[in-house]
């Protein structure tokens, strides 16, 4: 064909066939080039004695191994990768850019996949599971719940009697084992107590793991406070149990039992450990 | 656009002397879409105890899910235990 130019060259199979088209190298020691009949680009060179053909690297194209792609990747299906995902120059930012769609981080534990973290379109931060380390490795350093809520707590009396509530609902918030709770309780009526009073709690109070190191006392604010011997109620919480109980202090003598009486408003805001 | 409103037990947690925690969700949703929840607690105990006299809580009017597991979980062992830590405990 000579340095002739052609329009097209064109090789090809019988599409019903099973023969192959082989193009040979011809016996030369020099290196082999197939161009393209247009000189568009090179497609293949031998690699010395022509027993095999490379391709001929492509500025345009990300080898397998090394390079640096500066334009955005476009993936339809999973991208797996065994070694790490390294930001190297600026920030590393991991970003999902559909309208209202959220983030996974996901793990696999026992053959399944686990959401460890999940990032809300919104801006929630969500940790499913196993919760928050901070400043070392042990359970012990490890924020894993919050919760807020309500508790409807009832009144009653240690032995018998009754006690009549108007309000009864404290509001609690759980950051990790510590419970906060909160509320005003008023007392519509009560017909003879024996035994002090009890007031139940949202969640039980831790028990002990040192000594009586769970129990806990705090003093209500009151209104038409009760006195004895000069000391308003506290009230007590012991390890293990869902209650509060209402005692007065006494002078050089153990506690005596306080119930409430009618038209009594109680303030409470304190906090305690639980377990869970 | 339909409005609905329900009360679950969304949570039923067994403590180590066999306290049982009960989280109650109230979800109101909007064609099947949650638009708020907020949570009610209570607990309920193996045993209660009247002045000096120990007796078997009532959970009769306890959500069907959380008799059944105080009823599997409140052994008569389950139940001592706690009296003797309650009584360990107090003043």
């Amino acid at each position: 064909m000579g340095d002739s130019i052609m329009a097209k060259v064109k090789i090809q199979g019988n599409a019903s066939g099973t023969g192959v088209l082989t193009v040979t190298a011809p016996n030369t020691s020099t290196d082999r080039t197939i161009t393209l009949p247009d000189a568009t680009g090179t497609l293949l060179n031998s690699d010395g004695d022509g027993s095999s053909l490379t391709g001929v690297a492509d500025a345009t194209k990300l080898p397998l191994a090394g390079g640096t792609m500066t334009g955005d990747l476009v993936v339809s299906a999973d991208v797996d990768i065994t070694g790490s995902l390294n930001g190297t120059s600026g920030s590393l930012d991991i970003k999902n850019e559909a309208n209202n769609q959220n983030v996974f981080i996901k793990t696999t534990s026992a053959g399944s996949e686990v959401t460890a973290l999940k990032i809300h379109s919104g801006g929630v931060l969500e940790l499913p599971s196993g919760g928050l380390r901070v400043g070392g490795t042990a359970a012990a350093n490890t924020l894993d719940d919050y919760e807020e809520g309500n508790h409807s707590s009832s009144w009653t009396t240690g032995n018998s009697g009754s006690i009549t509530m108007g309000r009864n609902s404290m509001a609690y918030v759980k950051v990790g084992k510590v419970v906060t709770i909160t509320g005003e309780f008023d007392v519509g009526s009560v017909s003879s107590p024996i035994g002090g009073l009890r007031v139940s709690l949202p969640f039980a109070i831790a028990s002990h793991t040192s000594e009586r190191n769970m129990s806990f006392v705090t003093r209500a604010g009151m209104y038409h406070i009760p006195h004895h011997e000069d000391n308003p109620p506290l009230f007590i919480g012991h390890g293990g149990t869902s209650i509060i109980e209402g005692i007065y202090e006494r002078d050089d003598n153990s506690f005596l039992d306080y119930n409430p009486q009618a038209g009594e408003t109680i303030w409470l805001c304190f906090s305690y450990f639980t377990d869970s | 656009m339909a409005l609905t409103k329900e009360t679950v037990v969304d949570k039923i947690e067994v403590l180590e002397m066999g306290q049982v925690q009960v989280r109650t969700a109230t979800r109101v949703k909007e064609d099947g879409t949650v638009l708020s929840s907020s949570f009610h607690r209570h607990v309920v105990v193996p045993s209660t105890k009247k002045g000096d006299t120990w007796g078997d809580t009532d959970i009769s009017g306890e959500d069907a899910r959380v008799q059944a597991v105080a009823t599997a979980t409140w052994t008569d062992s389950v139940k001592t235990a706690y009296r003797a830590m309650v009584d360990a405990n107090s003043l």
